[in-house]
């Protein structure tokens, strides 16, 4: 994750084009790991030689994680939760008329079962799959699991794949940005779709945060449009509600937020449902960036890999540049980061919105 | 004090049996899904026409809640729609029988965004938020099997928290082999001839056998 933060403050992507990927024999704009990824891995894959790639993404992001914290994640205090839109899916392309067995194994549950298994977890693994924001999501839920007590600590990773069954439909829907796309650029015309696996292990155990800033994860909200599946709200009024409900929830105001993560899809509805929410939230003037056309939106993972790069920033004092921004558009107020900026920062606020109308909002603390 | 939340209604769809609050109100005989979808939605007599563009799955959660709805015990209005109401589902399979079109659609060499869109199991909360006009808490789960107490436990956090006031819980599987839904629509009440919204009830309702044998 270091890597990926460096990355970002050059102002560098790792979206390239795979030539003749989609069914018509188009390219492919996309951030993908390598064929030979886990080589590249500072450490050894754990788990079974059985586990999916997709598995296998989400088990070395955890182990990523692990290392970094003394946390029993074996634990029965511990609860494992998968955020994922398709999980295993690329399984189906397998077999021409899938069988029962395979339709098993590429289900989340089995998923979830298998990397909480390849960490000694014996509890019943959560699996939240709200389409784009089921990583922001699962935070949000993991949050309220442990101010609740059913926990003391929890690992939630959020994990997707460029699949054929995924990038097939977004090309469909045209919603596919031939070369880089362009956050909260005038001229933006669609997405990058990206593979990532990002974990966050939550505690309620002041003692066994190691960073000398610790994140407190605040508050969050989910709502929904009600208006429409694959379009956002065209006034922005429901991720605002989720945005007043998060900020609510965190015990602050608008006025404190320091940064926004946006969702930042760079399609032409999204990046301006965005601006006109974040207007009635009270957050115009606030700076906000999109890591979309760095690192791709990596869909089910995206909410827990923005999650982490905002609390690096929050940790660091350090703001992130709007990879492949261009030029202002009119409907975003806010400045959009484009620089990397170093300045104190306390409050960051992460959002999301997905298909089937769903918002989500996340707010992050720097204690010290 | 904390407020005690009721079970203000509920529908179970077995097969081709609708029952709501316990009550067998719709049996018909189908030779498929599709059929029986159509029939049902036809016997509700609602003009709905974005219903023949749904999918299985969401065409069986949309009947649940309209049988639910149209059942209800008390005046629905006020409480079904807005920024105060939630949906918490889950099932097993996720979008499974949608994917399984697109994916043959792939293989044919062109996509449907009309079948894509349906390929994640949370565009069936988004239909039942656009009927009801729902804005508040949603989230798909997926699971094994359907876990009553830990959804139980956290609608209620969410209802306690006062993050919504009424909230449609359940579970709404479909695949080829099979389909079940099970909708509750659950919030406060002083009725007290209305089960109390706890685990033990939805497992009650969810699993017991209803009226008479079932076959």
């Amino acid at each position: 994750m270091e890597a990926n933060f460096a990355a970002l403050l050059a102002n560098q992507s790792a979206v390239v084009e795979y030539p003749q990927q989609q069914l018509d024999g188009s390219s492919l704009w996309a951030a993908r790991l390598a064929d030979d990824w886990p080589t590249a891995l500072p450490f050894a894959l754990a788990g079974s030689a059985q586990l999916t790639r997709f598995e296998q993404v989400a088990v070395a992001s955890i182990q990523a994680a692990q290392a970094q914290t003394a946390i029993d994640l074996s634990s029965p205090r511990t609860v494992f939760i998968l955020a994922t839109t398709k999980g295993s899916i690329d399984l189906l392309a397998q077999e021409p008329e899938p069988s029962v067995e395979l339709l098993a194994r590429a289900s989340l549950p089995t998923s979830a079962r298998l990397i909480a298994q390849t960490f000694g977890n014996i509890n019943a693994p959560l699996v939240v799959s709200n389409a784009c924001i089921s990583g922001l999501n699962a935070i949000v839920l993991a949050q309220r699991l442990l101010l609740a007590g059913q926990y003391e600590h929890a690992v939630v990773v959020g994990a997707d794949l460029v699949s054929e069954f995924v990038y097939s439909g977004f090309y469909s829907f045209q919603a596919l940005c031939v070369g880089r796309c362009r956050p909260f650029s005038a001229d933006r015309n669609g997405l990058n779709l990206g593979e990532a696996a990002a974990t966050v292990i939550l505690t309620t155990d002041a003692a066994a945060v190691a960073s000398t800033a610790p994140i407190r994860v605040a508050g969050g909200a989910i709502t929904n449009d009600a208006n429409h599946l694959s379009g956002p709200s065209r006034t922005g009024q429901e991720l605002e509600l989720a945005i007043r409900r998060a900020l609510a929830a965190a015990g602050t105001i608008a006025e404190n937020v320091n940064v926004i993560s946006a969702h930042g899809t760079a399609t032409v509805y999204n990046d301006e449902m965005e601006g006109k929410a974040f207007a009635l939230a009270g957050l115009a003037n606030t700076p906000i960036g999109s890591v979309k056309g760095a690192l791709g939106h990596t869909l089910g993972a995206a909410g827990v890999l923005e999650a982490v790069l905002l609390a690096q920033s929050l940790q660091t004092s350090t703001l992130l540049p709007t990879v492949g921004y261009s030029e202002p558009m009119p409907e975003v107020r806010n400045p959009v980061l484009t620089t990397p900026q170093t300045k104190p920062l306390r409050y960051g606020l992460k959002t999301a919105s997905g298909f089937g109308g769903c918002n989500g909002a996340l707010v992050f603390e720097r204690l010290h | 004090m904390k407020t005690s939340f009721k079970i203000l209604g509920s529908c179970r769809i077995d097969e081709n049996k609708i029952f709501v609050n316990q009550q067998l109100v719709f049996d018909n005989f189908a030779i498929n899904f599709s059929q029986f979808a159509d029939t049902a939605y036809q016997n509700q007599g609602v003009d709905y026409p974005r219903f023949y563009k749904m999918n299985n799955l969401s065409k069986l959660g949309f009947l649940a809640a309209e049988y639910l709805l149209s059942n209800f015990v008390e005046s629905p209005s006020a409480h079904v729609s807005g920024e105060l109401t939630g949906i918490i589902l889950a099932n097993h399979y996720s979008s499974l029988d949608t994917d399984l079109k697109h994916q043959q659609f792939i293989k044919q060499g062109v996509a449907s965004p009309a079948v894509f869109v349906y390929t994640l199991p949370n565009i069936l909360i988004g239909e039942l938020c656009i009927r009801q006009g729902i804005k508040g808490e949603n989230t798909f789960f997926i699971a094994a099997d359907y876990d009553i107490p830990g959804q139980t436990a956290y609608v209620t956090q969410l209802l306690n928290d006062q993050l919504i006031t009424h909230c449609f819980v359940g579970w709404v599987e479909y695949t080829a082999a099979g389909h079940q839904a099970f909708l509750a629509f659950v919030g406060p009440s002083a009725e007290a001839a209305l089960p109390d919204y706890t685990s033990t009830t939805i497992n009650l309702l969810f699993h017991q056998s209803y009226g008479r044998a079932e076959s």
